[in-house]
C-alpha cells in the first residue's frame, strides 16, 4: 500500500484511515501464553513480537545486595520487513531504541520489584531478563513489545527456593512446583499518531483540541507520516505508568489528556484481552505444541485471507477433505491460483478484513465467525488435518470490555488459543 | 553509599514538605530553583574558546540549583559525506551528543550504575534534546547542513534532562540558529499529592512520579513530555502538567533575562564601535 | 532449446503433467523423445533438465523451476509455469507496469517498479513530449509505462509512449504516462497472478464484452457500476485507483486488496457489501 501525506491527511479529515479504519479503532490483537513457562507471542494487525524470560539465580551486585536484576533487550528480526532487510543497522537501532523505552517502562512502573527478587540478601538473587523478538514489523511495535514482555514476565516462573540452614536449595521441577515472578501489575503502552489538522507549519495553527487528529494504534505508513507520536503507559487501574513524546508537533495540555482517556478505553480493552488469554493458558494443557509463528513462511498462500466472506458451503465441508496444496481449478470461474478452497482452513480473517467488515457494517459476519472459521493455526491446522474433526473450536468472540464507553470503538478482538489441542502425527 | 541508603532510601525519614509548606531544600512546592545562566562567550568552554573559526557557534551555561549544564552549538555547516542528504529530507540534520561528566556531585543519579549503563541513558538524553528541537528548528535553507550540538552535565542533582534543554535552548538563540520558539523544559515530582517542581536528586528518593516536560513558552504547547514511574490517575497527570507548564513558565523569565543580560553586554562591547 | 522441424509430431511427446497439476521445482514435465521433426514450446518456469551441465546435456527431461500451477497446450506442445501466488516481480518486455519516481536527475528519471532493480525512464518518453514540453516529475510521483527493456545484463527500461496511440500527455488523455499523484490516489500491492487477472478484465474488449453480456462478475465492474473511478493495473502487482473522494479510494482499493484471496463468487459478495455501504 503506497500512500501520500495528502491523501492520508484526506481521508483522516473525512474519518477514515487507510485500511478502512476508524480514527480510534485499534486493529485486531491476539495475545498468546506459551508455548513454555515464561514464553508469549502478541499479533496486533500485522505486527508480531514473541518474548521469553529467563530467570537466574545469581550473586548480587557488591553496592546492592538487597537488590535483584531486571533487564529487557528488544531485537527487531531482519527479517520482519522490507526496510529492517535492506537496512539491518537501521533495524538494529530500532531495537536499542525500543529496548531502552521498555526497559524505563518495565523499571520506573515497577512490574517487578527488584527488591522482591532476594533469595538471600547479599548471596542470592534472581536475574530476570526479558529478550523481546519483533517478528513482523507493521506499526505500533512499541505497543506489541510492551504487550509481550509482560505477558511473558506474567507467565514466568522460577524454581522454588527453600533455606536449610546455612545452604539454600532450588528444588528442581519435578521435587516441587515452580513459582510465579512477582509481577506487581500489567502496564501497557498505548501509542497514538498525532497529525494537525491541516499541512501547515507547526507555529500557524492555534485552535485547540479540534487542530488535532489522534489515531490509535497506528500503520506503519501512518507513524511514518505522523507529526508526532505520543506514548501513554498505563495499567488496568487507570495509573498512568509512564509518558513519553519525543519532540514532533507541540501540542496542547488538553490534547494530552485527550491521549490518556482514550489511552484509558484502550487498556481496559486490552486488559480484558490479556485476562482472558491467561485463563486460556492456565486452564487449557500446559504446554502447546508448536508457535504458530508467520504463516505466510509456512504456508505458500497468502496470510491474509478473509474468512469474513467465506460461504457456508465450502467451511461445513470436513476438514479431512480439504487440502494444502493448491488444487488445480477446474472450473472455468475460477481464477488461476485464487482458488480459495485451496486456502488452508480456519485462518484468522486478517485485521484490514475486520475493519472492512465494521466498516461495511458487517456485524452479522462477526457473529458467525466461529462456526465458519475453527481457529486453529495454519501449522497445526495442516498437521491436525487427519487426526478429528471433532475438535471444539478455542475462539472466542469477545467483546470489547469497555462496552458502555468509547471502547466499542475498538475493534472487536478474537482471542484465539491452541493450548488445548493434542496433535497426533 | 549504605549510610546514605538508610537516610534517606525510605520515603518518610523526612516529610517531602514539612508542616511549615516548605520543602527540604527550603522551597515551597512549585517553586524552582535558583537558575543562573550565562550564554556566550562568558562560558568556560572546553572548546577552543573565543576562537571564532574554531569555536563554537553558540554556547550557554546553566545552574538550575546544583544541576549545572554546558551546552555548545557548531554550525549550521555542510553535512558531513557520511551523512548526505537523504531526497525527502527538509531542513537541517541536527546532531546531538550528551556526555555526563564524572565531576557529578548529586551522587544519586548514578551510583552504583555501570558504565554502559550511562552510556545507554546518554544516548538516550541525546535523542530526546535531538527530537525536541528538530521540530522547533527552521529548516528553511539549511537542507543541505548539519547542526551540532553537545551537551555536558557537569553536575547533576536532578533534572539533567530539563537543564539541558534549557542550556540547548539558550546556545542556539547564542548561535543565531533560527527557532520558531523558545523550548523551556521543567520537572514536576509528584510526592504524596504534592507536585514538587524542578525536583533535587534528594526528593527523587521519595519515589516519587517524575514528570520532565518541554513546551514553548509563547503557546503553551508541550513538545516533549517524559514520565517516570506511576501516576494514580488522570487529574493528577492534569495537575502535574499545569504545574510544570508554570515551571516553564518561570524557567523562559530566567531565560529571557540571560539573554537580556547577554545582549546588555554585547552591546556595551560594541558601543565605542558604534559611536 | 527445440528442434524446428516443418510438422509438429503430437504423439511424440510424453506428458509427466496435465494442465492444472500443481508441480514444484524440478518435477519431470515432460520427456522428449530423440526424434526429428518436433516442436515443444516453452514458456517462463520450465527448462531442460541439467541444462548446464555437459553430462546431462543428453537429457531430454523437460523440468519446472517453480512451484506452481502448470499449463499445458498438448496440441501445440505448449507448456508453462504458472506462479500466481508471487509477489516479486521480474520485468519482461511489453509489461504494463505502475512504478513510482525514486529519483531524478538531468535526462530521466529512476522509478521503482518493484523488480531487483530499479527502471530507467528517460525524460522524453512521454506521447508528445519534446525537449521544451515535457512532463516534470517529483520523487514519490506514480507513472504507469510499459517495460522496453528487460534484459538480465542491463538495468530495465520503461517508457510511457505506448506505440499505435498518438494522444498527447498533455491532454491527460494519454493512456501511459504519470498518474496524477492527487491527494485523492493510492495504490495497493496485490500478487502477480492478479494483478494479470485485473488486466484481463480491465483490458477494454474484455469489460465490453462482460458489459454487454450484462455479466457483473468482477469486482472492478460491480464497483464501476456504483463509483467513478480511475484505476490503473500494473503487471508489477499495483493498483492504483483514484476517486473524488479518499473514503471512496479507500473503499475501492480494499475491497481490491482484499477480493484478491476470494473465489468469484465471495469476490461478487464483497464487492456488493462494498457497495452497500455507500
Amino acid at each position: 500500500m503506497a500512500v501520500s501525506r495528502e491523501f492520508v491527511q484526506g481521508a483522516l479529515e473525512k474519518g477514515v484511515r487507510c485500511d478502512g479504519r476508524h480514527l480510534n479503532a485499534a486493529r485486531h490483537c491476539e495475545i498468546e501464553f506459551g508455548p513454555q513457562q515464561g514464553s508469549a507471542m502478541v499479533r496486533m494487525g500485522g505486527s508480531i513480537a514473541c518474548a521469553s524470560v529467563n530467570v537466574e539465580a545469581v550473586a548480587p551486585y557488591a553496592d546492592r545486595p538487597r537488590e535483584g536484576m531486571f533487564a529487557a533487550s528488544v531485537d527487531v528480526s531482519p527479517g520482519s520487513c522490507l526496510w529492517a532487510a535492506t537496512d539491518v543497522v537501521a533495524a538494529r537501532e530500532l531495537g536499542i531504541d525500543m529496548s531502552r523505552k521498555l526497559e524505563r517502562l518495565l523499571r520506573s512502573a515497577r512490574v517487578l520489584n527488584n527488591e522482591d527478587l532476594v533469595v538471600v540478601a547479599g548471596k542470592l538473587v534472581w536475574q530476570v531478563r526479558v529478550e523481546v523478538m519483533i517478528l513482523e514489523v507493521d506499526g505500533n511495535v512499541l505497543d506489541v513489545a510492551a504487550l509481550v514482555s509482560v505477558a511473558a514476565l506474567k507467565y514466568a516462573k522460577r524454581p522454588d527456593v527453600s533455606i536449610r540452614g546455612e545452604s539454600i536449595v532450588l528444588h528442581a521441577l519435578e521435587e516441587r512446583e515452580a513459582v510465579y515472578l512477582p509481577v506487581n501489575h500489567t502496564p501497557y503502552i498505548v501509542t497514538f499518531a498525532l497529525f494537525a489538522r491541516t499541512a501547515l507549519p507547526v507555529a500557524a495553527h492555534s485552535s485547540k483540541r479540534a487542530s488535532l487528529l489522534v489515531l490509535v494504534d497506528p500503520t506503519e505508513d501512518e507513524e511514518r507520516l505522523c507529526d508526532a507520536q505520543l506514548s501513554v503507559s498505563m495499567n488496568a487501574f487507570g495509573e498512568i505508568c509512564g509518558l513519553s513524546k519525543a519532540g514532533g508537533l507541540a501540542i496542547d495540555k488538553e490534547n494530552v489528556m485527550l491521549c490518556t482517556s482514550l489511552a484509558a478505553d484502550r487498556v481496559r480493552h486490552l486488559d480484558g484481552l490479556f485476562k482472558h488469554a491467561w485463563e486460556l493458558a492456565n486452564n487449557g494443557a500446559p504446554s502447546k505444541p508448536q508457535f504458530n509463528v508467520r504463516p505466510s513462511q509456512v504456508c505458500i498462500f497468502p496470510s491474509k485471507v478473509p474468512n469474513i466472506m467465506s460461504v457456508p458451503s465450502a467451511s461445513k465441508r470436513p476438514r479431512s477433505e480439504r487440502q494444502v496444496a493448491p488444487q488445480a481449478p477446474k472450473h472455468a470461474d475460477v481464477i488461476q491460483g485464487m482458488d480459495a478452497e485451496a486456502q488452508p482452513p480456519g485462518i484468522q480473517p486478517s485485521a484490514e478484513a475486520k475493519n472492512l467488515s465494521e466498516k461495511f457494517g458487517m456485524a452479522d459476519v462477526q457473529a458467525e465467525l466461529p462456526k465458519a472459521a475453527p481457529a486453529t493455526s495454519v501449522l497445526q491446522s495442516t498437521k491436525t488435518r487427519k487426526a478429528s474433526g471433532s475438535e471444539a473450536s478455542n475462539m472466542i468472540d469477545k467483546d470489547s470490555t469497555g462496552s458502555s464507553s468509547s471502547g466499542d470503538d475498538l475493534t472487536k478482538a478474537i482471542i484465539k488459543t491452541k493450548g488445548k489441542k493434542k496433535v497426533k502425527r | 553509599m549504605a549510610p546514605q541508603r538508610t537516610r534517606w532510601g525510605a520515603a518518610g525519614a523526612e516529610p517531602a514538605v514539612d508542616a511549615a509548606g516548605l520543602r527540604m531544600d527550603g522551597r515551597r512546592p512549585s517553586e524552582i530553583r535558583v537558575m543562573r545562566c550565562v550564554v556566550g562567550e562568558g562560558t568556560f568552554s572546553p572548546f577552543g574558546m573565543g576562537d571564532d573559526a574554531h569555536g563554537p557557534t553558540g554556547s550557554a551555561y546553566v545552574e538550575q540549583g546544583r544541576t549545572a549544564v554546558l551546552a555548545t552549538v557548531y554550525g549550521p555547516r555542510e553535512r558531513a559525506s557520511s551523512s548526505s542528504a537523504l531526497p525527502g529530507s527538509t531542513g537541517a540534520l541536527v546532531n546531538c551528543e550528551f556526555a555526563i561528566t564524572a565531576l557529578n556531585v548529586g551522587g544519586a543519579a548514578s551510583a552504583g550504575s555501570s558504565y554502559t549503563k550511562a552510556d545507554r541513558r546518554s544516548s538516550e538524553m541525546a535523542a530526546s534534546i535531538k527530537a525536541a528541537f528538530e521540530t522547533v528548528i527552521v529548516g528553511d535553507g539549511l537542507q543541505r547542513s548539519q547542526i551540532d550540538v553537545f551537551v555536558h552535565v557537569l553536575q547533576s542533582d536532578g533534572g539533567q534532562l530539563a537543564a539541558a534543554i534549557n542550556a540547548t535552548s539558550l546556545a542556539l538563540m547564542n548561535a543565531g540558529i533560527p527557532l520558531l520558539d523558545v523550548v523551556c523544559a521543567c520537572t514536576v515530582g509528584v510526592v504524596d499529592a504534592y507536585y514538587l517542581a524542578d525536583v533535587t536528586a534528594l526528593e527523587m528518593r521519595f519515589h516519587g512520579a517524575v514528570l520532565t516536560v518541554a513546551s514553548t513558552p509563547s503557546e503553551h504547547k508541550i513538545v516533549l513530555l517524559e514520565l517516570e514511574s506511576k501516576l494514580p490517575n488522570q487529574d493528577t497527570l492534569d495537575n502535574a502538567l499545569s504545574v510544570a507548564q508554570a515551571g516553564c513558565q518561570e524557567v523562559y523569565h530566567a531565560i529571557d533575562d540571560a539573554m537580556h543580560a547577554y545582549f546588555a553586554a554585547v552591546h556595551r562591547a560594541h558601543a565605542p564601535i558604534r559611536a | 532449446m527445440a528442434t524446428t522441424a516443418t510438422a509438429p509430431n503430437a504423439a511424440g511427446v510424453h506428458w509427466h503433467a496435465e494442465d492444472g497439476d500443481v508441480v514444484f521445482p524440478g518435477d519431470v514435465l515432460m520427456t522428449i523423445p530423440e526424434s526429428e521433426g518436433l516442436v515443444v514450446r516453452v514458456g517462463r518456469g520450465v527448462t531442460r533438465r541439467g541444462s548446464k551441465a555437459r553430462e546431462h546435456a543428453d537429457s531430454h527431461e523437460m523440468v519446472a523451476l517453480y512451484a506452481g500451477t502448470v499449463r499445458v497446450d498438448a496440441g501445440r506442445n505448449k507448456v508453462w509455469v504458472d506462479c500466481d501466488h508471487a509477489k516479486r516481480y521480474m520485468p519482461s518486455v511489453d509489461d504494463l507496469v505502475v512504478g513510482v519516481v525514486a529519483d531524478r536527475f538531468a535526462d530521466g528519471y529512476r522509478v521503482d517498479i518493484g523488480g531487483a532493480e530499479t527502471a530507467l525512464l528517460g525524460a522524453l518518453e512521454f506521447q508528445g513530449a519534446t525537449k521544451r514540453n515535457r512532463p516534470s516529475l517529483k520523487v514519490g510521483d506514480v507513472v504507469y509505462a510499459r517495460v522496453t527493456v528487460a534484459h538480465r545484463m542491463m538495468e530495465p527500461e520503461i517508457s510511457c509512449i505506448l506505440p499505435g496511440s498518438n494522444k498527447s500527455w498533455l491532454s491527460g488523455e494519454s493512456e501511459l504516462g504519470p498518474l496524477q499523484s492527487e491527494a485523492t490516489s493510492m495504490f495497493v500491492d496485490v500478487s502477480l497472478g492478479y494483478a494479470r487477472y485485473l488486466l484481463t478484465l480491465t483490458n477494454g474488449d474484455a469489460m465490453d464484452s462482460l458489459n454487454s453480456a450484462g455479466d457483473t462478475r468482477s469486482v472492478i465492474s460491480l464497483l464501476s457500476q456504483k463509483l467513478n473511478f480511475e484505476l490503473a493495473v500494473g503487471v508489477n502487482g499495483r493498483v492504483w485507483i483514484r476517486t473524488n473522494d479518499p473514503q471512496h479510494t479507500i473503499l475501492i482499493a480494499l475491497t481490491v486488496q482484499n477480493a484478491q484471496h476470494l473465489r468469484i463468487p465471495q469476490q461478487i459478495e464483497l464487492a456488493q457489501r462494498a457497495i452497500a455501504t455507500l
